[in-house]
């Protein structure tokens, strides 16, 4: 139902990369904060990246690092514009 | 100062031309101490260009052996070395390269009870563990004891690579403040590693550590960067301390090196903390 003008690019970096299968989608994710956005990520992509981002109370995990347009952003209370671009780096632990 | 050699002038020659570094920066080279954590993908790479530059002291970290499937990037160890204490394959290796050098093996496995001991000896030290455990262990260890660190992180095709020198930027737990929860987070056994990844994030380690001890450049503090072997690309994501970071922030919790084990019963307490709240 969500017209192009709603989408909001979300970047995926290291292990996720692998199980999202892409390194970024287009989502109708325009007007949610950036935390809801993540939560909304969260589920929209299934069992296996859920609890990467989220606790089992649905909070968003301090094991990672939330971008938004490059820059580290108030998740709390900045709405997403449409062609905003939201980044989600886990750590690496290889060596 | 003391004088070089001729063998020396002759082997540090094109450092010695260099603007940047001449012969006091060599001497400086010669005389300073190293710690590398992990004699592995990326502690290769960080131990063969630091063993090279004249870099005189370089302690190694590792408790593991060496093993077939570690030949594939980890460039320290030879096929003949399989089944050898990853120290001494490392030693022979980076003393075989520059006799100048002296290496200290740590055949261990750092823990909250000698990490402070370990790193206290060295000016400098490189992260290039394979678990996350070591690698916050690590960081906290160089925050609490004012050490500058080399972090970078490898998986698949990707790498990370920044360097922490506190009160100067933000640590590790800046960036993420605590490890992700065992077992969702592949490592690279796992999820696997193209070799040459490794070798390009180690070597911008070993020439992360080369301007530090050189005092020389603008080094990635506060900058975290990202680097797609697929795309060949590198991004940069600049970071600030956080004043509410647990070892580096205005008012720490963690005042003392945690181990892993410890640092999951903690959270899982304030987890139960939590829950039982109305």
């Amino acid at each position: 139902m969500s017209a192009n003008g709603d989408l909001v690019e979300v970047r995926v970096f290291g292990p996720l990369r692998e199980i999202v299968g892409r390194k970024s989608v287009s989502l109708p994710y325009a007007g949610m904060t950036v935390k809801h956005a993540l939560a909304r990520f969260a589920e929209d992509q299934g069992d296996r990246v859920r609890p990467m981002l989220l606790d089992s109370q649905g909070n968003r995990r301090r094991s990672l690092i939330l971008l938004l347009n490059d820059q580290t952003v108030d998740e709390d209370t900045r709405h997403l514009r449409s062609g905003d671009v939201i980044s989600v780096l886990l750590p690496l632990a290889g060596g | 100062m003391r004088p070089f050699s001729e063998a020396q002038i002759e082997r540090y020659s094109r450092h010695i031309i260099l603007r940047e570094v001449g012969g006091v920066g060599q001497r400086k080279l010669l005389d300073s101490r190293v710690l590398v954590v992990g004699g592995g993908g990326l502690g290769s790479p960080v131990g063969l260009y630091l063993a090279a530059a004249g870099v005189g002291t370089i302690g190694i970290v590792d408790s593991d052996s060496v093993d077939l499937s570690n030949l594939q990037r980890q460039i320290l160890h030879a096929t003949a070395d399989v089944g050898r204490p990853k120290c001494l394959s490392a030693r022979e290796t980076m003393e075989g390269i520059n006799p100048d050098v002296r290496v200290v093996p740590h055949q261990l496995r750092l823990t909250s009870a000698n990490v402070l001991d370990v790193i206290g000896d060295y000016d400098v030290i490189v992260d290039g563990a394979d678990n996350f455990p070591t690698r916050y262990l690590v960081n906290d260890a160089c925050v609490l004891a004012g050490k500058s660190l080399s972090h970078a992180g490898i998986l698949r095709f990707e790498g990370h690579v920044t360097t922490i020198v506190p009160g100067r930027g933000p640590c590790y737990r800046c960036l993420y403040a605590e490890p992700p929860p065992p077992g969702l987070v592949p490592s690279c056994q796992e999820a696997g590693i193209l070799g040459a990844v490794a070798g390009v994030i180690g070597s911008i380690q070993a020439a992360e550590v080369l301007k530090l001890i050189l005092d020389i450049g603008e080094p990635l503090i506060g900058r975290l960067l990202v680097f797609d072997g697929l795309d060949m690309t590198f991004s940069t994501v600049e970071m600030s301390r956080r004043p509410d970071c647990p070892v580096c922030g205005d008012r720490p919790t963690i005042t003392a090196p945690i181990d892993y084990e410890e640092f999951c019963r903690l959270h899982d307490g304030a987890t139960l903390q939590r829950e039982v709240q109305p």
